[in-house]
């Protein structure tokens, strides 16, 4: 792996030690990580077959807002990402039209990170949850990045939620501690067939369905995310033997939440991500600035999606994410 | 097509021999293939404007600026991949391409020969022009700048006469094959080595991109059928095939 370093955090212990355990093909300094990772003209499909990595110090911005509508039941919503970019490579994934480029970034000062969370945990009016896995997958870059290692002792006792969200089944940091309270680990699923077909790099169902058995055996609070489902050919009876696999593995009262929603890209992301063949918007029209599907099928695929879910799951607990930045509809 | 760069007239014989490249009528040195542009370039900023009228000209998928070089220490014949080019306070990343024989490093592009090296890098006079005015026109990914050490503190620049240069580069064709293989026509992973089917570029390339487009339709396509098929025209049937049988399918 080609490492892009920022000069001023050459001796930073996490740097020092990252190096070590990748062994670089290659270290390039640079003075800013946006000089390489915002840079103009890149190409994101071709960085995804092998990414470089970066490492930088974040200097502000550690933790942003989240609208309240988008969230799983709390009163304030957060998500923190001192990890940019992701290993898999899903063609729904809105990181490819957010950013330049698909070269990892990792910010090395978790720390101000976690001072920030407890800044905002401090001044809380009401309930907080933090997401991780906004910008990255939570844990499909824990290896490398050991986040996990200081954010989950950090939020022991919190009067705060983490959620964990991921595709990864490298759920060993977990199982290596005593389940909490406040962490929800959330795993985003979609049928094989569809997983086979979109989700590339990713591990298959039956390989995430087994880390969530293992974690809701050891106590740890479960998330499901259905976001996005896709429309295919049959989805009737794709979703149905899906969702029939699913609960029988995870029951409601192992679910913290449980999400739904379908493929919708704001405007600015679809325009990036045109450029880059991406077949899966075909499947999106723009209606008032979001990319979404035709409302006559996101109607018939949530709607059947919905109903089989509430079949299992008690209703307080399913969260329908109809389209970007409007109300949650139980 | 892809375009090499050279500063001399001297850098770029080897490669005119190596590649039956032939001199185009044009403002500017350069000479082609079906595949290949070189353009000399000449040195510093003037540099600039022989790529923007290649890139005007022909249509271009990647870029390749080779040359020589300096460096305090490094052996001269030292084969260099440069991954970040500075020039004054300004930088470029071009594509951080390694193989085993290509030390990466910083290249730096200076406007006086530089002879008393004093940075951990390499200099030379147009590497940064060259590869940051290219980049206007391609992905920045898509751009590869790699340099022959031709003089050191040891040496100094009093061994670097024309023959000289022109041998010392041609030591970069090997290193220069397998990325024009590789460039051109895409990203030249797909066609296995192994077909019993003998292709020309022309139709490797055509190959290439159907497969690509076969992949975006169908990532889970199975390729293995392009190593049992003998006939070229079947080949190319049964691709069209399954092109449309993927276009149809999700």
């Amino acid at each position: 792996m080609i490492i892009y370093l920022e000069k001023r955090v050459l001796d930073h212990p996490r740097c020092q030690n990252l190096l070590k355990k990748l062994q670089p093909e290659s270290i390039i300094e640079c003075d800013r990580y946006q000089e390489v990772f915002n840079r103009k003209g890149q190409d994101f499909r071709l960085q995804k077959k092998k990414p470089s990595m970066i490492l930088a110090k974040k200097d502000q911005g550690f933790v942003h807002p989240i609208p309240k509508e988008l969230t799983i039941g709390f009163d304030e919503n957060y998500y923190f990402s001192p990890f940019l970019n992701c290993p898999f490579d899903c063609q729904y994934c809105y990181l490819q039209g957010a950013f330049r480029s698909a070269n990892y970034v990792l910010f090395v000062n978790y720390e101000d990170y976690l001072s920030e969370i407890e800044k905002k945990i401090d001044m809380a009016r009401g309930s907080v949850c933090f997401f991780s896995g906004y910008d990255a997958d939570s844990l499909a870059l824990e290896p490398k990045s050991r986040l996990m290692e200081s954010v989950l002792p950090f939020f022991e006792g919190k009067k705060a939620f983490l959620e964990i969200r991921t595709k990864s089944i490298f759920i060993r940091p977990l199982l290596e501690r005593r389940a909490m309270d406040n962490v929800i680990v959330a795993f985003s699923l979609n049928p094989q067939m569809i997983i086979e077909s979109i989700e590339k790099k990713t591990p298959g169902l039956d390989k995430r369905l087994e880390a969530i058995k293992k974690l809701k055996e050891q106590g740890w609070k479960i998330g499901l995310r259905f976001d996005p489902v896709i429309y295919c050919k049959d989805f009737e009876d794709i979703y149905r033997e899906f969702f029939e696999k699913i609960f029988s593995v995870v029951e409601d009262k192992d679910l913290h939440s449980v999400t739904l929603g379908s493929f919708r890209l704001p405007k600015s992301y679809f325009q990036v991500m045109e450029k880059q063949k991406n077949r899966l918007l075909s499947m999106i029209d723009e209606k008032n600035g979001i990319y979404e599907m035709p409302d006559h099928i996101k109607d018939r695929l949530l709607g059947f999606c919905k109903e089989q879910i509430g079949q299992k799951v008690n209703k307080d607990k399913l969260y329908c994410y109809e389209k970007i930045g409007t109300s949650n509809r139980k | 097509m892809i375009v090499i760069s050279v500063a001399l007239d001297c850098e770029a014989k080897p490669f005119i021999k190596e590649y039956k490249l032939e001199r185009i009528k044009a403002p500017f040195p350069i000479y082609k293939n079906d595949l290949l542009v070189l353009v000399v370039t000449g040195i510093k900023s003037y540099s600039m404007t022989a790529i923007g009228y290649v890139f005007g000209k022909f249509s271009i998928s990647s870029f390749i600026n080779i040359g020589i070089c300096g460096h305090k220490e490094k052996e001269v014949g030292t084969l260099v991949a440069c991954h970040k080019i500075e020039c004054d306070d300004n930088a470029i990343y071009p594509s951080p391409y390694l193989s085993s024989k290509l030390k990466p490093i910083q290249l730096k592009t200076v406007e006086t020969v530089e002879t008393t090296y004093p940075d951990d890098c390499v200099y030379d006079m147009e590497g940064y022009y060259v590869c940051f005015s290219a980049s206007k026109f391609i992905s920045i990914d898509q751009i590869i700048c790699m340099k022959v050490v031709s003089d050191n503190l040891h040496t100094g620049i009093k061994q670097i006469t024309k023959p000289f240069v022109t041998s010392l580069m041609s030591t970069l064709i090997p290193e220069l094959n397998p990325l024009i293989e590789k460039k051109d026509g895409g990203l030249g992973e797909l066609v296995p080595p192994n077909m019993k089917v003998r292709l020309s570029t022309t139709e490797k390339i055509l190959l290439e991109k159907k497969l690509e487009k076969l992949l975006l339709l169908q990532s889970d396509s199975d390729l293995n059928f392009l190593e049992t098929i003998s006939c070229k025209h079947l080949l190319f049937k049964t691709i069209d095939q399954k092109l449309d049988r993927a276009r149809l399918s999700f």
